[in-house]
């Protein structure tokens, strides 16, 4: 029982043994090359290669007595002395699967396709390259540098796919403009003290000239004026003017011509026809002439009242109010 | 000496773009931007050309309210919404009677994405108001003109006539002058008033802080988007202190302003 207890023991060990890589062997940069002068080389499709661009590089392995056994190198998980990713930092790495490798292969290719990141590439990092000399004595492992070649990564190319346009969108008012010589004008009128200063006297000059200008044309215009505030004139004056409105304007213009005599003047009691109204003036220091200007003038408006033949109301309204006024400067 | 000035100034006139020059290539890019319209990427720099040339014209003393609005459209249009604001800002200070511009200024301002309401509500501006936004100068030299011309005018045919209407009629022409003398100066005092405080235009969001450094709180949750129109009460130290229309006081840093 003891002796197969320990037969197990052995073969589940050697088992193990079998599975995992023998721990001598190094962990970085070995492919399971074997062979007693094993070469790598790096070659490239293209040294220069614009930025969006890629370019096929081949790991050439020549010397390898077990070319069917190499490990395909994982570029992406490369990692130089220092830590770093070389290849992993500087490109996009895909791999490209090539033919099958013949049993009686001198050498064995791997292809990647690298996509570079930056501009900044000088060259393609060089890969160390471990392989088992087989010897038995020392260390059998040896290691040789696929140098890589030198690379120019230039500007991406422009991009032939055009982008798609995406309208302006605004008001449509926004896409119309002014445009003459008025865009060319200095800022707009705004009065300065001068003009207001001109606005303020000439507007008072302007009323002056006139006022004056009316002194000469009408030079009893004034006295007239004066005249017209009494209270009689302006009274019969009114009814003259409003006459043309009621019924019988003749009647109304002598009514109106008649009030303002017996306001000014002492007529007795039931003076109302032409010939009364003479006599009773006749006592006033009113010139005869005037007195019969004012008979004459009741008589037209009788007339104008009964006749057949009678004047136009509103020449009887002028003329009654200029007789009116010049009584007014003679009574 | 004077010679030399002389001469110097004779070359840089020699150098100097003709005014019609440079309102002529204004026009022709927008046009070539209004063409172009249907990809925004081209049109905006057509745009932005067309508002460099109608700068240049409005810096060089040509203030009327037409190559305001014109320069407002073309920022606009070129996404420059505070460059727009200005413009106009610019254009009613010397004609602020302007309607077009009026209007313009308040779909500028309509265009002012605020973050959230509160913002809106403190940054909003009033609409212009007062007589001087609904009469020109001219409009008024003229009515003032007028009445004034009309009330003396009347006293004159009171002498001539000497009936009471005219007596009244000049009065009523003097009050009405009275009035509009009075609105006239409301307007002269609130636009001194408002002149006293600079104003300033958002260039680009930024925080209103309650003080003159990043280590002050925010004065509002949000940030202050551009195109809002603040007061300047003061500077210190790269900040400056603002007042928003509704009256709240702040600091923001002095890039992000665009003063007028």
């Amino acid at each position: 029982m003891r002796v197969l207890s320990g037969a197990l023991v052995l073969l589940l060990a050697a088992s193990v043994a079998a599975a995992q890589p023998p721990f001598f062997e190094p962990v970085r940069n070995y492919y399971k090359a074997r062979g007693a002068k094993v070469s790598a080389k790096w070659s490239v499709d293209r040294d220069t290669v614009p930025l969006d661009g890629a370019l096929n590089a081949t790991l050439t392995i020549r010397g390898a007595v077990n070319p069917r056994d190499i490990v395909r190198p994982e570029l992406a998980n490369v990692v130089d002395a220092d830590g770093r990713h070389p290849y992993a930092d500087r490109f996009q790495i895909e791999d490209v699967p090539g033919p099958p490798i013949a049993a009686d292969a001198q050498e064995v290719s791997f292809v990647y396709r690298l996509r570079p990141r930056h501009r900044d590439i000088a060259k393609l990092p060089n890969l160390s390259f471990v392989y088992d000399t087989g010897k038995k004595f020392g260390d059998p492992f040896q290691t040789t540098v696929a140098k890589g070649p030198k690379l120019t990564i230039t500007e991406a190319a422009a991009k032939s796919v055009v982008e798609a346009k995406t309208p302006l969108v605004a008001p449509e008012h926004l896409f119309h403009i002014e445009s003459g010589p008025q865009l060319l004008l200095r800022e707009p009128f705004s009065a300065s003290p001068a003009e207001w200063w001109l606005l303020i006297l000439g507007s008072i000059a302007i009323a002056a000239v006139w006022y004056a200008a009316w002194r000469r044309v009408y030079p009893e215009g004034r006295r007239l004026a004066r005249l017209r505030r009494s209270r009689a004139l302006r009274r019969a004056t009114d009814a003259i003017r409003r006459a043309n409105r009621s019924r019988d304007p003749a009647a109304a213009i002598a009514a109106a011509v008649l009030g303002y005599l017996q306001s000014r003047f002492p007529l007795p009691p039931g003076t109302e026809t032409p010939g009364e109204v003479q006599a009773a003036l006749r006592a006033s220091p009113v010139p005869e002439d005037e007195i019969e200007a004012v008979a004459e003038l009741l008589r037209r408006c009788d007339a104008a009242r009964f006749a057949a033949f009678r004047d136009d109301p509103l020449s009887l309204a002028a003329e009654a109010e200029t007789l009116l006024n010049r009584w007014e400067a003679v009574a | 000496m004077t010679g030399s000035l002389l001469l110097f100034a004779l070359i840089g006139l020699s150098d100097a773009k003709p005014n019609t020059a440079i309102l002529q290539e204004a026009e022709r890019c927008f046009a070539e931007g209004a063409a172009a319209r249907n990809d925004a990427s081209a049109a905006r720099g057509w745009f932005a050309r067309s508002a460099h040339e109608y700068d240049e014209l409005w810096q060089r003393g040509f203030h009327n309210p037409g190559l305001a609005l014109n320069r407002s459209r073309a920022h606009r249009l070129a996404g420059n919404l505070p460059a727009a604001i200005a413009a106009l800002r610019a254009g009613l200070a010397v004609a602020r009677f302007d309607r077009a511009l009026q209007v313009e200024l308040e779909d500028c301002r309509a265009a002012v994405e605020y973050p959230n309401e509160e913002l809106a509500i403190e940054c909003r501006p009033q609409a212009i108001s007062g007589i001087g936004s609904r009469m020109a100068p001219v409009e008024a030299y003229v009515f003032c003109g007028a009445l004034w011309l009309a009330a003396w005018l009347c006293l004159a045919r009171l002498a001539m006539t000497r009936r009471p209407a005219w007596l009244i009629a000049a009065a009523i022409a003097s009050v009405a002058l009275t009035a509009l003398g009075g609105l006239w100066f409301q307007d002269w005092r609130q636009q001194r008033q408002a002149n006293d405080r600079p104003l300033a235009i958002v260039e680009r969001d930024c925080t209103l802080r309650t003080g003159n450094g990043t280590a002050w709180p925010n004065r509002f949750a949000g940030r202050l988007p551009r195109g809002v129109e603040a007061r300047v009460l003061g500077h210190r130290g790269g900040w400056v202190q603002v007042e928003l229309a509704a009256g709240a006081v702040g600091w923001v840093p002095e890039s992000c302003l665009l003063p007028i």
